[in-house]
């Protein structure tokens, strides 16, 4: 099986990890050899965001060389890894040298559901999860990264889930890194129409090619009452019927 | 004229200065390739007018001479636009183009009912108490349902100014493509000598309160084609 | 108050307006369900922006020569054309204009030219009676609103609101409220302004190069009448409105009308080359087109964001952007609103609307459904770069820390262990959203998320390695 190099962002490491660490589970369970360069830190994209080009190129350029060498990458989210694969090379502006790097260190990085649709050419990973569950399309994922099927693909395999479309479904969460704080109330407001679409669909569940756009949603979820939850796509997949997503 | 409008000069320098660093690619690529055509060959051109004058509101009317003749008149009576027996200032009039060559016959027959009217009909420049107006067409359009007029049509207002136009076209001036009817008007060279060209489909319209569709919003409310077949 | 500052104050009373958002949400989804039939229609949209970006760029590319065929062909025709550095210079122009032919009344066809640079009230500070003629116009001018959307000026408002209006301004019986009789009210008010106007100003959608003509879009009519009826024809617009070929309108005009409403094409596109000619029956005695520049030019030597003036203002990415949904039109406090507005504002009117590039969650949609594919949302992030040095200092040093801390792995590793760890005894001292709790603007909309004490890299680490330690942090702190 494939040999593949973990590129688990920042606020993933930090904030939430069970997102990585259900990716590794689901991608040991298929065979990979799997290894994680514990020097990376942050690929740069929220200072590039922001417009600190400056303190986020020196981070592209590291991420680079701490990923040169990899053969294939894999992260769990769409976000960080369209920054890698689209974003860096504008990083460079004339230094050419940098460029060529930077445009080389995309090529191999693959979010998670598009790695195992597209690459692997799996579907079915043999999880168990029996509960109504609606996908949010994250933005980089769908717009930058043209995933729109692969995730659903690999939820209509899993045993016992119900994958139900809500309303606006490629609508953004609102979420968008410092603007979700920066423009707070308006961040609000489009995570509000989101879960009320979650709502009115009826699930139990709410999921992402993006755990950023969960972190905001679960935030808002956590303020009011309703069922509906967010859980990474990953954590999906790595559930069994036995109950294999203990660690 | 320069000398009036300085700002020309400057303007046109700083594009000048402006233009000679080529543009950036764009970071964002349609999946697209550009050189495949935008619109698939339409297979039956008179169907597919057909059909997009019925989606645009159009009323088409097709037939032989003297069916759109009868059909001309019973529309005229339904709407009570039709001259009565002596027609006081009152009446509503009609407004008819002058008629291009080839088509005096079927004018004169159209507009007999007027003959000897004190109101009418008028060519002279409409205004707002023509209730209807009968104009040509330069060409018909297929793709989209439409009519190409052109002040040769009756000048700028008889087209949109009354709130029943009605246009009597040959089967015929029907082309496919909105290309084929702009490449006509370059015919005689890439500038058309007329001041004035409208591409009209359909009757006037707005959907600006709560996107509702209202017909007859400035300009006619019902546009009626005769097309003689 | 500085526009940044009107921005959040307006955006946070808007973003909780239910009414404004419900109507919004109606009228918006009408939209995309006519736009979304209307892309079918072609047998590949996506080939047919490609070929309009291509058209565009090159009409860009040789503006300046364009612009002088455009004037070449106009006035041959008898049209006279006035270039405009500035807003004051086109208002004055027209202004002038106006009162050396005693024009006492204009009527107004849509034209977001002149709303940049507020022609309207100039004309009715010099006395001269001013109409807009456009309904959706007509109703916001009646309002004393500026439009709330470039194509659509009155999305904001529900029939009710226009019948009260009409009640009000026209004397309307109360009980009107059916679109229909509201259509039918305005259209008798403004018909007799028609007949009586000395002036008719409108906008232009394209001017054409090769042909010398000025192409209008529209659906009411109001637009041909303005060109028609008055004596004199102003045509006030941008000079980035240019197509080289007259051809070149098969695409674009059902390009413009697809992706601004749904339509096949417009009801009517006009092609108006000057005033009346000998051998014409009506038509006005002069016409003018003044070109505008007002920064255009100097946003044409950026060759990264140059394409911005490929826009033809459909209002695609306005109907799409939840940011246009949630703070409205009005919320941007500027002209042009939306996505195109966060972008051509600051190069028109400087960075003091820098802020509305920093309003956007980054998420593409406009750019995906640009008809003439522009790059709004990179964009949106070379303006976010331009303006970072003139950030608050807080916030450059906060992303300067962060390139710091980000610099080195077991830096990182470190100071966010201490991080959560200091978090996690912060918010169990504040309450959630408090002045005192270090997350408040997050906890402010959202609840705090549960700081795990692991990080991915402890977990992986000892997974690995699980005889080495079960104490993360021991092992951190050897290393």
């Amino acid at each position: 099986m494939a040999k593949i190099t973990l590129f688990i962002p920042c606020f993933v490491d930090q904030i939430m990890p069970r997102a990585g660490q259900a990716m590794v589970r689901v991608l040991e369970r298929l065979g990979c050899e799997l290894e994680f360069p514990e020097e990376q830190t942050c690929c740069g994209q929220p200072a590039f965001n922001s417009g600190f080009w400056d303190e986020a190129r020196p981070l592209a350029a590291r991420w680079a060389r701490i990923f040169a060498r990899a053969e294939t990458v894999v992260a769990p989210s769409g976000s960080c890894a369209t920054m890698v694969r689209h974003f860096y090379p504008h990083l460079a502006g004339s230094d050419a040298g940098l460029r060529r790097e930077l445009e080389a260190a995309g090529t191999r990085v693959y979010e998670f559901s598009e790695f195992l649709v597209r690459q692997l050419h799996i579907e079915d990973v043999g999880a168990y999860f029996p509960h109504r569950v609606a996908m949010h399309d994250a933005c980089h994922a769908l717009r930058e990264l043209g995933l729109k099927d692969e995730p659903r693909r690999l939820l209509r395999q899993v045993r016992g889930l119900e994958l139900t479309e809500a309303e606006d479904c490629e609508r953004c969460c609102g979420f968008g890194g410092a603007f979700a704080v920066k423009y707070g109330m308006i961040s609000a407001a489009m995570g509000e129409r989101k879960i009320a679409a979650l709502s009115q669909a009826g699930v139990d569940y709410v999921t992402s090619t993006d755990p950023s756009c969960l972190l905001h949603l679960g935030g808002m979820l956590g303020r009011q009452p309703g069922r509906v939850r967010p859980i990474y796509l990953a954590e999906i997949l790595a559930q069994t019927q036995d109950g294999g997503a203990a660690a | 004229m320069n000398q009036e409008n300085p700002a020309r000069e400057r303007i046109l320098r700083r594009l000048a200065a402006a233009l000679k660093t080529p543009t950036q690619p764009p970071w964002t690529h349609s999946p697209a390739d550009a050189a495949r055509p935008a619109f698939a060959p339409l297979t039956d051109i008179r169907t597919h007018f057909r059909d997009e004058c019925a989606a645009n509101r159009t009323e088409l009317i097709e037939g032989r001479r003297e069916e759109l003749v009868r059909a001309f008149y019973k529309l005229l009576m339904d709407t009570g636009l039709a001259p009565g027996e002596n027609p006081g200032p009152g009446a509503p009039r009609i407004y008819a183009q002058k008629p291009a060559a080839g088509v005096e016959a079927i004018w004169e027959e159209l507009l007999r009912p007027w003959q000897g009217c004190s109101d009418g009909p008028d060519s002279g420049p409409p205004d707002d108490r023509h209730a209807t107006s009968l104009t040509l067409a330069e060409a018909l359009i297929a793709r989209t349902g439409s009519l190409l007029i052109s002040t040769a049509q009756g000048g700028r207002a008889a087209s949109v100014l009354p709130p029943l136009h009605i246009v009597y076209a040959r089967a015929e001036q029907i082309v496919a493509e909105l290309d084929d009817a702009l490449a006509r008007l370059q015919n005689h060279g890439p500038t058309p000598a007329r001041s004035m060209f409208s591409l009209i489909t359909g009757p006037s319209r707005t959907a600006d309160i709560e996107k509702m569709l209202v017909l007859g919003a400035h300009g006619p409310k019902r546009l009626v084609i005769l097309l003689d077949a | 108050m500085n526009a940044a500052r009107q921005f959040e104050q307006d955006a946070r009373r808007i973003a909780v307006d239910v009414p404004l958002h419900q109507v919004l949400k109606k009228n918006l989804a009408t939209y995309q369900h006519a736009a979304g039939l209307g892309r079918e229609r072609f047998a590949d949209w996506n080939a047919a922006r490609a070929q309009a970006h291509a058209v565009k760029a090159e009409a860009i590319a040789h503006l300046d020569r364009y612009l002088l065929e455009f004037e070449r062909n106009l006035t041959a025709r008898g049209g006279r054309v006035f270039w405009a550095e500035t807003a004051a210079e086109a208002r004055d122009y027209i202004l002038a204009l106006a009162r050396r032919r005693q024009v006492r009344q204009v009527v107004k066809s849509k034209s977001m030219v002149s709303e940049e640079v507020h022609l309207t009230p100039a004309l009715e500070a010099a006395g001269i009676a001013t109409l807009e003629t456009d309904l959706g116009e007509y109703i916001v001018q009646l309002r004393n609103e500026p439009p709330f959307h470039i194509v659509t000026p009155a999305m904001h408002l529900r029939r009710e609101h226009v019948a009260a209006l009409f009640h009000e301004k026209l004397g309307l019986p109360e009980s009107v409220h059916e679109p229909e009789a509201l259509v039918a009210a305005a259209r008798a008010e403004m018909r007799r302004r028609f007949l009586a106007a000395e002036m008719g100003i409108t906008g232009a959608n394209f001017l054409i190069a090769d042909a010398g003509l000025v192409a209008v879009t529209e659906n009411e009519g109001n637009a041909r009448l303005s060109a028609a009826l008055p004596r004199i024809h102003v045509v006030l617009t941008g000079i980035e409105k240019i197509l080289p070929r007259l051809r070149d309108l098969a695409l674009f005009w059902p390009l413009l009308a697809t992706a601004g409403t749904g339509q096949a094409v417009t009801c009517y596109n006009s092609l108006i080359g000057g005033p009346r000619q000998e051998n014409e029956s009506d038509g006005p005695e002069e016409m003018h087109v003044v070109l505008l520049d007002n920064g255009r030019g100097e946003l044409a030597a950026d060759p990264e964001q140059r394409d911005i003036l490929h826009c033809i203002r459909c209002g695609a990415c306005l109907n799409i952007c939840p940011i246009f949904e949630t703070v409205g039109g009005h919320g941007y406090g500027t002209t042009y609103q939306g996505p195109i507005g966060a972008v051509l504002t600051p190069h028109l009117r400087g960075p003091r609307f820098a802020h509305l590039a920093q309003a956007s969650s980054l998420c593409g949609a406009c750019t995906s459904v640009c008809p003439v594919e522009i790059d709004l949302h990179p964009h949106l992030l070379q303006l976010r770069r331009d303006s970072s040095r003139r950030r608050p200092w807080r916030e450059q040093a906060a992303f300067r820390a962060f390139g710091w801390l980000a610099g080195d792995g077991k830096r990182f590793e470190k100071l966010g262990r201490r991080g959560r760890r200091w978090l996690r005894y912060a918010q169990s001292l504040a309450a959630p959203s408090s002045r005192l709790d270090p997350l408040r603007p997050w906890t402010r909309y959202r609840a705090a998320p549960e700081l795990p004490p692991e990080s991915f890299r402890d977990w992986w680490r000892k997974r690995k390695n699980p005889a080495a330690t079960n104490d993360a942090g021991a092992k951190a702190a050897h290393s």
